[in-house]
């Protein structure tokens, strides 16, 4: 087990176990090489700006105190910018800051900005930046950086790990790593100055880890308990039982042809604080889910079965008796499952709000009877192609006060009389009804009803016409209708 | 109606109805604090850091939304939607960048949530698309990044889009 190092003792460099070498002087110089893309975008400046009119210095008159009201009777509660301009008075007279930088301003402003955007704006100047790079601008993101972009090189032709402190001052949380391998994995655990303690989720994609680069990474990096492998062939059902760590809270596997049957073995055994579990494995069969202890049954709230084709009616016997107090679970694309299989759902998860039935193509119209019937506390249910769904199912789901999200795409039975079943559905949010080809525009111009819709997906609707989009933006305002 | 005249910083008075001049929650209270409303129309309700230019834009959407409800609570640590301006107030912020900022600083001060959030909502789409080249030309701001920062800077943050 590799030392930790005493504080202000240069830590020992991270090294891979599988005998390969690290590369040599690592300095943290800023290296010459520059990407330059082409940016496609000509938008013509926008219309001439005046100079800023001179704000004269506050007025020191009596009522003053009143006026800026510090602390008074009125909250300035919801504001972005803090309280009335009282900061706003210039030092010397003539030295006033344009407003483009003024930072109370940016404070607010940057919020209409989604995180590509910020991308941007930081490289507009350094003010832009300063304002832009606190952590409340990135709370909830996930960088994603591909092997490639770890690296600079330079003019001598060596390869020297980029500067990371541009991440670390935005004190983003989690990374996403495309294609490294364990050596370019031990490189940012040394590079990056949070990686020890305040790197909380690690998801790598398309890699080549190993089992032994998964037990480095695990070991070296304390602060982790959210891990997501997919798309990683190297490491073993084996390197999962050498790693994985009671600390972990969230676990996804997806598209790792070495996980099967053992892997739900080991992540049973190890991650007694399990609260969400991933899993795509086409190997994966019933008996795997009857492994959950108790501990899980307590912990874990969240399951995602994805296109687990072994799995069958028998498997879902297994998970509702090991994990009885899901609140979310997903079937999606286990094809094998039936009505039966929801029944039992039903039944016995209670305490479900979130339910996946998508590209689950046995499923009937019988299954929306029991999910209606027993499924009180449903919020969300996807049924994207289930393609054996028909107006009828609508009619069992009316009945369900609490569901807001409803994905019905490629629901391909569905007509505008099933449509007339939800419009009395008063909780509805979100509504998808993307590639139902039967739907027709007076059929989906019923929906204006739905005066609470939040979000209404119509895309590949033949029945969606230019003119209905016309219609919803006048009567169902304060809707995002997606084409 | 009774009405308020308010002092802007240029020494100027602006009449407004009580009713209008109310809605910035700033004037509200000034007002209800010193019990202006039921006494004469004479007393003034100063507003050193606002000059008349900007109070005589801000009084007619005062006016115009009188009748608004109040807007809702938001969350303040959330990324913000810029659609939904509506027409009468794309006309009415049709002004230039220098204007448009002194009016976010005005409707915050003010505490005027609503004028607040369509001044940021028009500053923002006017700069939504635009490049790090452009943007600097646009606000009249110098780049003020050396080209090992400029470089470093757009290192940092390709992960975003453009994948």
């Amino acid at each position: 087990m590799s030392s930790p190092g005493v504080d202000g003792d240069p830590k020992p460099p991270c090294l891979p176990r599988n005998g390969l070498v690290k590369l040599p002087g690592q300095s943290n110089s800023l290296g010459a090489a520059s990407i330059t893309k082409a940016h496609q975008q000509s938008r013509i400046a926008c219309a001439s700006s005046h100079p800023p009119p001179a704000l004269p210095p506050p007025s020191l008159a009596a009522p003053l105190p009143r006026a800026t009201l510090a602390g008074g009777p009125c909250p300035s509660v919801g504001l972005p910018l803090g309280g009335p301009a009282s900061s706003l008075a210039p030092g010397p007279p003539a030295e006033r800051l344009p407003l483009a930088i003024d930072e109370k301003i940016l404070n607010g402003l940057f919020w209409y900005f989604s995180a590509c955007e910020k991308c941007v704006l930081a490289q507009v100047c350094r003010a832009w930046r300063r304002v832009l790079y606190q952590p409340k601008f990135w709370a909830g993101l996930t960088p994603v950086l591909h092997a490639k972009e770890l690296y600079n090189v330079l003019p001598s032709g060596e390869k020297e790990f980029v500067n990371l402190q541009g991440f670390a001052t935005r004190g983003f949380e989690g990374f996403c790593l495309v294609g490294v391998s364990d050596l370019d994995i031990c490189e940012f655990i040394d590079n990056y100055a949070l990686s020890k303690k305040g790197v909380k989720a690690m998801s790598l994609k398309r890699s080549t880890i190993t089992d032994a680069g998964l037990e480095v990474m695990l070991e070296q990096m304390q602060g982790v308990v959210r891990l997501e492998l997919s798309g990683c062939n190297d490491f073993t059902e084996a390197g999962l039982w050498s790693s994985l760590s009671a600390r972990i809270t969230s676990l996804s596997v997806s598209d790792c042809i070495n996980v099967a049957d053992d892997a739900i073995a080991a992540i049973s055994q190890l991650l007694p604080n399990l609260a969400e579990l991933s899993l795509q494995a086409y190997h994966v069969t019933d008996t795997a889910l009857a492994y959950f202890t108790a501990r899980q049954g307590h912990s874990t709230h969240t399951l995602r079965l994805l296109s687990c084709w072994e799995i069958t009616n028998h498997g879902v016997v297994n998970v509702v008796h090991s994990l009885p107090n899901l609140t979310a679970l997903s079937l999606s694309g286990c094809s094998k499952v039936t009505d039966d299989g929801v029944e039992l759902v039903a039944e016995n998860l209670r305490k479900l709000r979130s339910l996946d039935l998508s590209w689950c193509p046995r499923i009937t119209d019988m299954a929306l009877e029991y999910v209606a019937c027993d499924l009180h506390r449903l919020e969300e249910l996807v049924l994207d192609r289930c393609v054996r769904i028909t107006d009828t199912g609508l009619s069992y789901l009316s009945t369900m006060s609490s569901l807001r999200s409803l994905y019905l795409r490629w629901c391909c039975q569905v007509q505008d009389f099933g449509l007339k079943h939800l419009l009395a559905m008063r909780s509805l949010r979100l509504l998808s009804l993307a590639g139902c080809p039967l739907l027709t525009t007076s059929g989906l111009s019923g929906l204006v009803q739905l005066q609470e819709l939040e979000e209404l997906e119509l895309t590949n609707c033949p029945g969606a016409t230019p003119e209905l989009f016309k219609y919803f933006s006048q009567h169902l305002p304060r809707c995002l209708v997606i084409e | 109606m009774p009405s308020v005249k308010a002092q802007s910083s240029d020494g100027e008075i602006p009449e407004a109805d009580v009713e209008v001049a109310k809605q910035p929650v700033t004037i509200k209270t000034m007002v209800e604090d010193l019990r202006m409303d039921d006494a004469g129309g004479n007393d003034l309700v100063p507003l050193p850091n606002v000059n008349a230019a900007i109070l005589k834009q801000v009084i007619p959407r005062c006016t115009h939304h009188k009748d608004d409800p109040p807007p809702p609570e938001d969350d303040e640590n959330k990324e913000k939607r810029t659609d939904c301006v509506s027409v009468w107030d794309q006309e009415l912020l049709k002004v230039g960048q220098g204007t448009l900022f002194e009016l976010i600083l005005a409707a915050n001060y003010l505490d005027m949530k609503g004028l607040l959030d369509v001044t940021c909502k028009t500053v923002a789409n006017r700069i939504k698309g635009k490049t790090p080249e452009e943007l600097p030309k646009t606000f009249n701001i110098k780049n003020d990044f050396t080209e090992e920062e400029e470089a470093r800077v757009r290192k940092e943050n390709q992960w975003c889009g453009e994948k």
